[in-house]
């Protein structure tokens, strides 16, 4: 259903933002480790295409900070890690997801035991 | 070095594609691109079929402009033109309908003068009027505007311009024989004539915004079989058009044959905005009414519901 498309997309923007910057809490990365270690887990299933705009979009909004540092085969590459203010919002969002979740899950399972 | 070229393409591409986007972000855009982009080659391999292999999962320029316009389009709020001359904003991009909506019919963004669909200046955001006027909320509009409309109401919203073009053909065609072979092109702020024009032209011109344009655009969108939501939302659009050309045609037509001239002209042709406003409101009430019922009515006949 091409609505059904749509919605899923709409959470999951929100959710692969939260997920980039889950993964920089731990320390820095650049965006092609960034997509691939998102795009191993099976429920997120991203591509560059959709990481490397949110990045954009992280940088721009002072979430993540970027610095340049040689790499040892290639050019050098751009490494995003937390600021300051990514790291407490990734606090609240973690908080806000985990309550958002648990209230979402205890509705699903009451849909599961009903159907 | 064939790669590089075909990398400095694609991310002239998505620069290209990223058009109306504010200079600023687009450079941004494009440079994190471009870093991200060479470091993801470089650790492929740096090679040929690295590059290939990375611009595949990028997708296609346009997509990648997309996810970008959809990653910052969460904080800009104001649709942006084109671009700026000595201030005023400019659009030469053929209208889509998201930027009819965006611009004309936007109860949700306050702001009422929104850069103009076509052209240089501004376009008058409906919306939010009807917002101030109490008349809708600025949440009162579906995902996908105008897409739940009943046939009925489609039909209805496209027999306005159809009827406003086909008045002023009848005008046209009735006055014709009396009008004199030059007739007024422009009036003054008291509504008198102050300069004149070929009968054919002058007509000609009114006629092809009025009559003309509408029959054209209304047959292609039939042609297209286009959805009720792009229907409903040309036919407000050519209803300006055609309101616009039918209060001209009949003023240009009382000044010439019955020399008739009025400050009142100014007020009409600005009164004739009421039309393609009434006809947003209309429309996006029936189109949210009917979502409304269609949400609620599969509850009433949901058998399990009523068994309980």
């Amino acid at each position: 259903m091409a609505g059904n498309d749509a919605r899923t997309s709409q959470f999951r923007k929100g959710a692969v933002e939260l997920a980039i910057l889950a993964l920089l809490d731990a320390g820095e990365l650049y965006g092609a480790e960034i997509v691939e270690r998102l795009s191993i887990l099976p429920g997120i299933a991203v591509t560059s295409g959709t990481v490397y705009p949110l990045l954009g979009r992280l940088n721009k909004a002072g979430l993540v900070d970027s610095v340049w540092r040689e790499s040892p085969l290639g050019p050098p590459r751009k490494y995003y890690r937390l600021s300051a203010a990514g790291s407490s919002d990734l606090k609240d969002m973690a908080a806000s997801w985990r309550g958002l979740s648990s209230a979402i899950d205890a509705l699903l399972k009451e849909v599961g035991s009903r159907g | 070095m064939a790669e590089m070229t075909e990398m400095r393409e694609y991310l002239a591409a998505v620069r290209v594609a990223l058009a109306g986007v504010p200079a600023r972000d687009r450079d941004e855009a494009v440079a994190e691109l471009e870093a991200n982009l060479r470091a993801d080659v470089g650790r492929r391999g740096d090679n040929p079929a690295a590059l290939a292999a990375a611009l595949t999962d990028l997708g296609t320029p346009e997509q990648y402009a997309e996810a970008v316009r959809d990653a910052l389009g969460v904080e800009s709020g104001s649709p942006e033109p084109q671009g700026h001359l000595l201030g005023m904003p400019y659009e030469f991009r053929a209208p889509t309908t998201a930027r009819i909506m965006e611009r004309m019919w936007n109860p949700s963004n306050p702001q009422i003068f929104m850069p103009r669909l076509w052209g240089m200046g501004w376009a008058i955001n409906f919306g939010a009027i009807a917002v101030r006027l109490g008349l809708m909320r600025p949440d009162d509009v579906e995902q996908r505007p105008f897409e739940n409309l009943s046939a009925r109401a489609v039909s209805l919203a496209v027999a306005v311009p159809a009827t406003l073009g086909a008045i002023a053909l009848v005008i046209a065609a009735a006055f014709w024989s009396r009008l004199p072979a030059s007739v007024p092109l422009h009036f003054d702020a008291a509504g008198a004539a102050d300069d004149w024009g070929p009968k054919a032209v002058v007509i000609g011109l009114l006629l092809l915004f009025g009559s003309g344009l509408p029959a054209v655009v209304l047959g292609w969108q039939a042609l297209r079989r286009s959805s009720p939501g792009t229907l409903a939302i040309t036919s407000v659009l050519l209803a300006l058009f055609s309101t616009l050309s039918v209060v001209i045609l009949a003023y240009t037509v009382a000044n010439a044959v019955y020399h008739i001239a009025g400050w009142w002209i100014g007020a009409l042709i600005l009164g004739s905005l009421v039309v393609p406003g009434a006809m947003f409101v209309l429309l996006a009430r029936s189109s949210l009414k009917a979502e409304w019922r269609s949400a609620t009515e599969p509850r009433d006949s949901d058998p399990e519901e009523g068994a309980r």
